[in-house]
């Protein structure tokens, strides 16, 4: 009789440890006008921003929960503590930050990424940036790469931040992009002058250590034209029984013919709500790259869109989801041609096991003046399991003749064949799945630095066998 | 008395894509079914609202043609038997819903063509419930002037073994708006089921507009399950070359279309009836035989 391997609970150590909040730094939870008014007050907001969160918090409460989707029953927003006080002002020296701090993104390895592999590095602790540096060549060539906060308080920048910031991703979006716009606070602002090719990757890393609380960082990033950026961002949380959530935002600005690649590595503890927007438009000729793992969260909705607005512009999304036990994670990608011979390309993998869901989601929409535009999607689903559950719901809007659109998509399990033949080269069932599973992945580990493909791996490794050895 | 007919995707997703269901609201409620039993092939003449109910063992055709009507149909095929449904939908305002259960064994195939209807509305749900049940459509389309095209059609496989294969070829043109939405469903227990969805549209006018939702659920792990959509314009280079054989482009057109349709006329099975949709698509030679009797 055919037996199965029997996969072990995850040690997730290295993401769980925490260490406990001053109730000082906590506002109440909820989200009212007072509250917003306490967390305008405490960043100094300008007035505008001010007059922006309480607007966007009227938004929020007339706007209804998505009907679609992954239940959030369990997320009461009443619960949630949208603002943490920081313990320390931004930091640009790594010694400055304080030691619990320090030792959290030591333990998650930030601070060597940053020697090795990094041109700047920023790092938010609940609420806050606390530590922010970038390569000084880097700097030079007149890139900038600072927290959002500073940067509108900055004269340089502030105009910049005023005519971008939720312009791609109003507060009417969704219930959860104008809770957003009322409670956002943290997150990183890029800006890379016209021709400046930055060939090492900007990283920011979240991270989440109070229970019950909410991240709403904002990253604004602009790209002008003929520049080239790869942006990285990482997040984890500790596991808490209350609930969290993640209410990020991402608006990406790609100049003509520039390129941005943006990779993220998203393992937020399994009580994690994570219902994230990330927003990119792009000129003539310019490119986005999403590259995305999902493997963390109790429930994900993430979409990556893409506005391919100027003629030529081209979006591609290479993604993975991996759902684990009590885990649903409904993610894809949206893409929408607006412009003459524009193309895309979606190619997602997606796992489910221990009774996880898993669920890829796509709209590729192409306007009436998007003629000759191409736009290629796959999809492929691995079920490892009965007791998980994997769908795919891809959807697309053609409004011209003069396109060519391709999809497919497959789901399956893992082939007998191919375990049986691994097995038969001394590897145990186990590491055989494993390994078929590693490989199922390659779409998106070949698209990372080298080093956060093998944390990908490892993550990986670890869903499906309970040890990263 | 009115009756509000629905439609809806098995899952829903983003509302500005306006693909989650469709509704219509009908002045009447459609008859109590008929009941269709026997073997051999039934023709319907269908021009008002009607509704049915097919046993297994045979190959039921409907032509449907009415201004406006409500047809409801439902195959019940126990084990062992097969049902062969052909639907010719040529009327205006139609809006059909059919329903199928599939015992152990059982088969049922489904033809479906829709041509110049000005408002048409199809429900489709497949229950395969029976263990080696099998299911196979031929789908095929054409909509033009200010058509509206809805189709919905979700699969659902609880039984062991089972297999469906769907196929729709479509040409949309001039203002023409069709939706298809295919849902292959795979419940748990449907071990060793498999099942292939696939769409080509051609749209041939710069104001068409398609949308296509092709849907794979699954609760089970040992399926396999495909779905592909493609959907473009007339290939520039075939027009060429039979431009440089003296065939104008209009009529090139024609060609084209007719030629996707063809596959799935071929599916009828019946030589009269396939005569008839080719004479629908304007077809002078429509009256030589086309299927071999």
């Amino acid at each position: 009789m055919k037996q199965k391997a029997q996969v072990a609970d995850i040690d997730r150590s290295l993401y769980d440890f925490r260490y406990d909040e001053d109730a000082a730094d906590l506002l109440a939870s909820g989200i009212t006008p007072e509250i917003i008014r306490e967390i305008s007050e405490e960043k100094g907001d300008p007035e505008w921003m001010r007059a922006f969160r309480l607007h966007s918090l009227e938004i929020f409460a007339k706007t209804e929960m998505p009907p679609w989707g992954p239940p959030v029953d369990g997320l009461n927003l009443d619960n949630i503590v949208a603002y943490i006080r920081p313990k320390s002002r931004m930091n640009t020296d790594w010694n400055d930050v304080p030691e619990n701090i320090k030792e959290t993104f030591e333990r998650l390895g930030i601070p060597q990424a940053e020697r090795e592999s990094l041109a700047g590095v920023g790092a938010q602790y609940d609420s806050e940036l606390v530590y922010h540096n970038v390569r000084k060549e880097v700097a030079e060539s007149g890139v900038v790469y600072t927290d959002l906060e500073s940067a509108m308080h900055d004269p340089r920048f502030a105009e910049m931040i005023r005519t971008h910031f939720m312009k791609l991703v109003p507060p009417t979006d969704h219930k959860f992009a104008a809770l957003h716009g009322a409670v956002w606070s943290g997150g990183s602002f890029v800006y890379v002058p016209a021709g400046v090719r930055l060939e090492i990757p900007l990283q920011s890393y979240f991270r989440l250590n109070a229970k019950g609380a909410g991240q709403f960082e904002h990253t604004l990033i602009i790209v002008e034209d003929d520049a080239y950026l790869h942006f990285i961002e990482g997040c984890s949380a500790p596991k808490y029984y209350e609930a969290g959530l993640h209410a990020g935002c991402v608006e990406l600005y790609v100049g003509k013919r520039a390129t941005l690649r943006y990779s993220t590595i998203e393992n937020w503890s399994k009580n994690m709500y994570n219902l994230n927007t990330k927003r990119a438009v792009v000129a003539e000729g310019g490119r986005i790259e999403w590259v995305s793992g999902s493997f963390g969260s109790h429930v994900s909705y993430l979409y990556p869109m893409s506005i391919l607005n100027g003629r030529g512009a081209h979006a591609e999304f290479t993604g993975i989801t991996f759902a684990g036990a009590g885990q649903n994670l409904d993610t894809g990608a949206k893409i929408v041609h607006n412009a003459p011979e524009t193309s895309s390309h979606i190619d997602t993998k997606s796992i489910s096991k221990s009774g996880g869901i898993s669920t890829f989601r796509s709209a590729v929409t192409v306007a009436e003046q998007a003629f000759g535009s191409r736009s290629s999607v796959s999809c492929e689903s691995l079920m490892l399991d009965s007791i998980s559950r994997s769908d795919t719901v891809p959807v697309m809007d053609i409004r011209t003749d003069q396109a060519d659109i391709g999809h497919e998509a497959k789901i399956g399990r893992i082939s007998d064949d191919a375990v049986f033949y691994l097995m038969s080269r001394g590897l145990d069932e186990q590491s055989a799945r494993a390994m078929i599973v590693s490989g199922f992945a390659d779409n998106v580990s070949k698209e990372l630095p080298l080093e956060y493909a093998m944390e990908m791996n490892n993550l990986i490794r670890l869903e499906m066998t309970g040890s990263t050895g | 008395m009115e009756t509000k007919f629905t439609t809806r995707l098995p899952v829903p997703t983003f509302r500005f894509l306006g693909v989650n269901g469709t509704e219509r609201v009908l002045p009447a409620e459609p008859p109590a079914p008929a009941a269709l039993s026997g073997t051999g092939i039934q023709r319907l003449d269908i021009t008002a609202d009607a509704a049915f109910t097919v046993t297994g063992g045979q190959t039921v055709i409907m032509d449907i043609h009415a201004e406006q009507a409500y047809l409801q149909t439902h195959l019940q095929a126990d084990a062992n038997e097969k049902i062969r449904l052909v639907q010719i939908f040529h009327g205006d305002c139609v809006c059909s819903r059919l329903t199928a259960d599939l015992a152990d064994h059982a088969a049922a195939e489904l033809v479906q063509i829709y041509l110049h209807g000005t408002d048409t509305v199809s429900d489709t749900e497949i229950r395969m419930n029976g263990r080696k049940s099998a299911f196979t459509a031929n789908i095929g389309y054409l909509a033009d002037g200010d058509a509206r095209l809805d189709l919905n059609l979700n699969v659902i496989q609880s039984g062991k073994k089972s297999v469906s294969d769907i196929d729709v070829q479509g040409v949309l043109r001039e203002r023409a708006r069709k939706i298809f939405r295919g849902t292959i469903d795979f419940r748990q227990g449907a071990a060793g089921a498999s099942g292939a969805e696939h769409e080509d549209v051609l749209l041939t006018d710069p104001a068409v507009v398609n949308k296509t939702v092709p849907v794979i659920l699954c609760a089970e792990e040992d399926v396999a399950g495909t779905h592909g959509a493609t959907a473009g314009q007339l290939d520039a280079r075939v027009i060429f070359y039979l431009q440089s054989r003296g065939i104008p482009e209009p009529e090139i057109r024609e060609l084209i279309a007719q030629t996707k349709l063809g596959g799935v006329i071929r599916q009828i099975g019946d030589a009269d009836t396939e005569r008839a949709v080719w004479r629908l698509l304007g077809r002078e030679d429509a009256d030589e035989p086309v299927t071999e009797e």
